[in-house]
């Protein structure tokens, strides 16, 4: 019966010899996959190697790879635990068929040689970690996952060869003795060298099933070829030990074949490793029991097909090669017939030194040694030292250990081969799998090269090293953008400019200081005028001869004064208290003692206590003075209280007004003044009988008569004025707010004659004041004609101008 | 005699170098000036701490009037408030005493301008108005006239909203005009005042000199 095919498309029944379906036409037997196209070559060739790697023993052992997951999907050390499962089903499967009984002992001893395995990763791994050998381990595992392939593949070819050629000659002897002696064999071993057993991770035991079937003699041939000198030596005596004829069964086993059998020890102590060796032990029982009846069995299918798989499996082994050429001077597993192994010398030793090597090569020479593994990887299949992915994590930041430049490597060298056309265009990475890209293989090289890197002395990150950015900060800072400063400017606002320019260029240049030169006439003018004036009051003062004419009508306010001054003397029987209020600067004083003269000699007549005040502070001494020198017979000491400067203006003469005795404590010479004769009964500004104002300033006069009358309207107001405080008080004698006043020389001469005293004085200053006026109206007038005759000449000369 | 000799030679002095001014200005005259105003300054000064601080400030506090005593109490510390103004970071301090004269200040004026000229000079205009009291109607019209033309004149606002035509604004003009002429009048009153006053200290220091040099002449 022909095999059948179902088509995976339409489900339909096909033959085997049918290549593509007779339903819908599928391709059964697909030899290009589309996919392939859109995988780079890095990818698709670590994709052959993987299912190299799967269909060498899938060739050897079906039946295990198809209950396996894929193993493109596992990692690499668990494919390496695949393959060693798989060879360990192998080893049982031949097992079952000698002695189908004990399949679970078989596969517990495999669980617990992958545990054993594992726990003696995990304590290399921490002695490396102490060595600071961790990179070279990795790569130790990595070249071993790459290298153990063919290694298995190698074992396999040579068990199933020797297996096949000299399987019935297995000596049952020495296989007996083997397991006799495998207790005191393998303490001794562990005596011997626990170091090297500790130190094998793998089990090697499986080699050594090809060690064993050979004959003893053919055995000590190839022996002397295949092991190194450090083995040689026990390799004799076991030999010799197997010669010896008066030797024990047990003395006959060889040691190394213990030795690989052997599962690793990382402590004599440890119970599982003890449970491991003894269930080698056990294995070695059965083997040592079942092994004489091998012969006797039939050959499994799979290993006799393993002889006509041989010639692939040399094509496999050529490609492995290949990709082992990343190391020159690693030695190749399998090198043929003759040529040294990996068995020369101590696994460890090639490892290290296989390392050293790659470290070498990736660190110093990246590009050169990919360049040179391009070139040297046959169909573009290149298999780098590690990959990436199998990194830890926790070592991929480390930037000492990791090739960060082998993307950027590679990547440059495609582009190098497509610019030079010697190598066909290799296909982008996936953006999925750029997405997955490290950051070192993206960053710049610079920022992970080792010497970036610095120690920091101070702080605290003292001791730590490339903790910090080792670039110094302003080299990446840019200077700041140069702004243009020139301006648009349109020639419209040129123009602008230029007459604000010429505006300021005006002001800035100071003006001269120096006096406009005055017209000759004007110099006349300002001389010839006080000239003039000076001339006629002198002459009318002492040369005129023309008559005085007399005031005819005497003012009003003088008359009330005149009257008032003459009820406070004769009809008062005490005294009168007369506050004299002094608010008269000196240049007024010519004045002043004309215009008071007749009053004060009238007031001191009749003894009158006159006190002084004043909000001037020139006034009180005015006062004093003016009235020390009208009488001597005056007693000035007993009937003048001088209460000095009144300060505060109208707040002041308000104060005095409420309450003199706490406004003024101490006269003007700081006397206590209160108990002078004329102020005993003055406890108020209302006991003055009259309030007599000497006054050439209308504004204080106006205070005082304000806050007179509205602090004490009941207060007679007598004001002796010079002529320019006339025009102001004025209003206030009209509203009888003053009750007397004579003011200016007309005043005092109308007082004067209604007084009918003595009044040549007042004559003497008479005539030159009507001189004076005179004369001031005369300039007056004639300055005023002169201006009209130039404005009236200037609008003739205009109108003459406009009607031209 | 000798030391009114002597005031009456630097009187004369002074009054020469004052008088220089015909001529111009000249050094005499501000030497004159100067000599004035620093006199005058100095005067004032003694006579702040004789008259003011040592009797209204110092002599109260060793007193027996205790209503003085708290009065000068209270004028030195508003005093040593107002040196806080010397400072622009404390001159707020200095407000207080400046507050308290200003306001005061402000009332007696204010107060003293209403009750004693405002209503005053209100209450005699309207008395030439006044037929009881024989009032100058004349003189009533023309104070009445020449207060509001005055009043007017000083009328610098302008009532918004307020469309004004040619003949409102001539009439407002012509008021303003016509307080502008009785302002010319009080300015002009007030100037022969002045005028006269100085007629007079003229005459009284061309007396002066005149007398000098007489007496001079006549061997004192």
């Amino acid at each position: 019966m022909p095999n059948i095919t179902i088509c995976p498309l339409c489900k339909k029944e096909n033959t085997e010899n049918l290549s593509i379906c007779s339903n819908c036409g599928f391709d059964l037997n697909p030899t290009f996959s589309p996919e392939n196209e859109k995988i780079p070559d890095w990818l698709s060739s670590f994709r052959e190697e993987s299912e190299n790697e799967q269909t060498i023993p899938a060739q050897n052992a079906p039946d295990i790879s198809s209950t396996l997951p894929s193993i493109e999907s596992a990692p690499e050390w668990l494919s390496r635990i695949r393959e060693r499962k798989n060879v360990d089903e192998e080893f049982g499967n031949v097992n079952d068929q000698i002695n189908p009984k004990e399949p679970q002992r078989q596969l517990k001893g495999t669980d617990e040689l992958v545990g054993g395995l594992r726990n003696n990763e995990e304590g290399i791994f921490q002695e490396d970690i102490q060595n600071n050998e961790i990179v070279s381990d990795l790569r130790k595992f990595q070249e071993d996952s790459l290298f153990e392939i063919p290694t298995n593949i190698d074992s396999h070819s040579e068990k199933l060869d020797q297996s096949n050629d000299g399987l019935q000659e297995i000596n049952e002897d020495w296989i007996s003795r083997l397991t006799k002696n495998q207790d005191s064999e393998n303490d001794n071993r562990i005596n011997e060298n626990p170091e090297k057993l500790n130190e094998r991770r793998l089990p090697d035991w499986l080699p050594s099933v090809n060690q064993i079937e050979p004959d003893s003699n053919s055995v000590s041939n190839s022996n002397s070829q295949e092991f190194p000198d450090w083995m040689a030596k026990f390799r004799k005596d076991q030999i010799e030990s197997v010669e010896t004829p008066g030797g024990s069964d047990e003395t006959l086993i060889p040691d190394w074949i213990d030795k690989n059998a052997l599962p690793d020890f990382d402590n004599q102590q440890d119970e599982s490793e003890i449970s491991d060796i003894n269930e080698i032990r056990d294995l070695n029982e059965i083997l040592e029991q079942k092994i004489p009846n091998k012969t006797d069995l039939e050959i499994p299918d799979w290993i006799s097909e393993t002889k006509p798989e041989k010639s692939e499996l040399s094509e496999t082994e050529k490609i492995i090669s290949e990709s082992n050429l990343i190391s020159s001077d690693n030695p190749s597993l399998i090198e043929g017939d003759g040529k040294k192994n990996n068995f020369n010398e101590p696994f460890f030793i090639e490892d290290s030194r296989v390392l050293e090597i790659d470290s070498r090569k990736i660190i110093d020479e990246p590009v050169e040694e990919n360049e040179n593994l391009q070139d040297s990887a046959p169909m573009g299949v290149f298999t780098p030292p590690f990959q990436i992915d199998q990194i830890p994590d926790w070592l991929e930041n480390n930037e000492e250990f990791i090739p960060t430049n082998l993307f950027e490597d590679t990547e440059f060298d495609i582009e190098k081969n497509i610019e030079i056309g010697k190598d066909l265009e290799r296909g982008e990475l996936p953006s999925w799998l750029k997405a997955m890209r490290p950051i070192e293989a993206v960053a710049p090289i610079i920022s992970r090269s080792k010497e970036n890197k610095q120690v920091e002395n101070s702080g605290p990150l003292a001791g730590l090293k490339g903790v910090l950015s080792p670039h110094i900060p302003s080299n990446f800072s840019t200077p700041p953008p140069i702004q243009s400063t020139t301006l648009e400017v349109s020639e419209k606002q040129k123009k602008q400019i230029e007459i604000l320019n010429n505006l300021f260029s005006l002001e800035i240049e100071a003006p001269s200081i120096s006096k406009p030169k005055a017209n000759i006439y004007e110099k006349l003018i300002q001389i010839i005028i006080p000239i003039t004036l000076l001339g006629l009051i002198i002459y009318s003062m002492y040369f005129s001869s023309t008559n005085i004419v007399k005031p005819s009508i005497y003012p009003a306010e003088t008359v009330r004064f005149a009257s008032i001054v003459n009820g406070l003397i004769l009809n008062q029987s005490n005294p009168p208290r007369i506050l004299t209020i002094m608010e008269s600067d000196g240049a007024s004083l010519g004045e002043i003692k004309i215009l008071t003269k007749d009053v004060l000699e009238r007031l001191m007549v009749k003894d009158s206590f006159l006190s002084i005040i004043s909000t001037n502070p020139n006034g009180s001494l005015l006062a004093s003075g003016l009235i020390r020198n009208i009488s001597d017979d005056y007693n000035y000491a007993d009937f003048v209280t001088n209460f000095g400067y009144l300060p505060g203006g109208q707040s002041g003469i308000h104060s005095f007004i409420q309450s003199p005795k706490e406004t003024i404590l101490y006269g003007a010479e700081n006397e206590i003044i209160w108990d002078k004769p004329g102020l005993i009964d003055v406890n108020s500004f209302s006991k003055f009988d009259a309030v007599f104002i000497i006054t050439d300033d209308s504004d204080a006069t106006k205070t005082w008569v304000e806050q007179i009358h509205l602090l004490s309207p009941e207060m007679t107001i007598l004001v002796a004025a010079t002529a320019q405080a006339i025009p102001l008080l004025r209003p206030y004698v009209d509203s009888n707010q003053i009750d007397g006043m004579i003011g200016g020389l007309y005043g005092t001469y109308s007082y004067s004659d209604l007084l009918q005293s003595d009044n040549k004085n007042i004559e003497y200053y008479w005539k030159p004041q009507k001189t004076g006026v005179l004369f001031f109206v005369f300039i007056i007038i004639l300055g005023g004609t002169l201006q009209l005759v130039v404005s009236l000449s200037k609008r003739i000369d205009m109108t003459k101008l406009g009607s031209k | 005699m000798q030391s009114n000799f002597l005031w009456a030679t630097i009187s004369f002095i002074l009054t020469i170098m004052i008088l220089s001014y015909v001529l111009g200005d000249n050094p005499l005259f501000k030497f004159a000036s100067y000599l004035f105003v620093g006199v005058t300054t100095g005067y004032f000064s003694v006579l702040l701490i004789y008259q003011i601080i040592l009797p209204k400030l110092i002599y109260p506090l060793f007193g027996n009037d205790r209503q003085q005593f708290i009065i000068a109490i209270t004028a030195i510390i508003l005093c040593f408030f107002l040196l806080f103004k010397l400072s622009s970071h404390l001159s707020g301090l200095g407000s207080l005493p400046m507050a308290l004269l200003v306001g005061v200040g402000s009332a007696t004026v204010i107060s003293g301008a209403i009750m004693g000229t405002l209503l005053p000079q209100i209450s005699a205009t309207s008395e030439n108005f006044s037929l009881s009291r024989n009032g100058n109607f004349i003189v009533g019209v023309y104070t009445l006239v020449g207060s509001i033309a005055t009043l007017l004149y000083f009328s610098y606002s302008k009532v918004v909203n307020v469309k004004v035509t040619n003949n409102d604004s001539k009439i407002f003009n012509f008021i303003r005009n016509l307080g502008k002429i009785f302002i010319g009048i009080t300015f002009g009153s007030l100037f022969a005042g002045v005028l006269l006053s100085a007629l007079f200290a003229l005459m009284e220091r061309l007396d002066f000199i005149i007398s000098y040099i007489t007496n001079i002449k006549n061997g004192l």
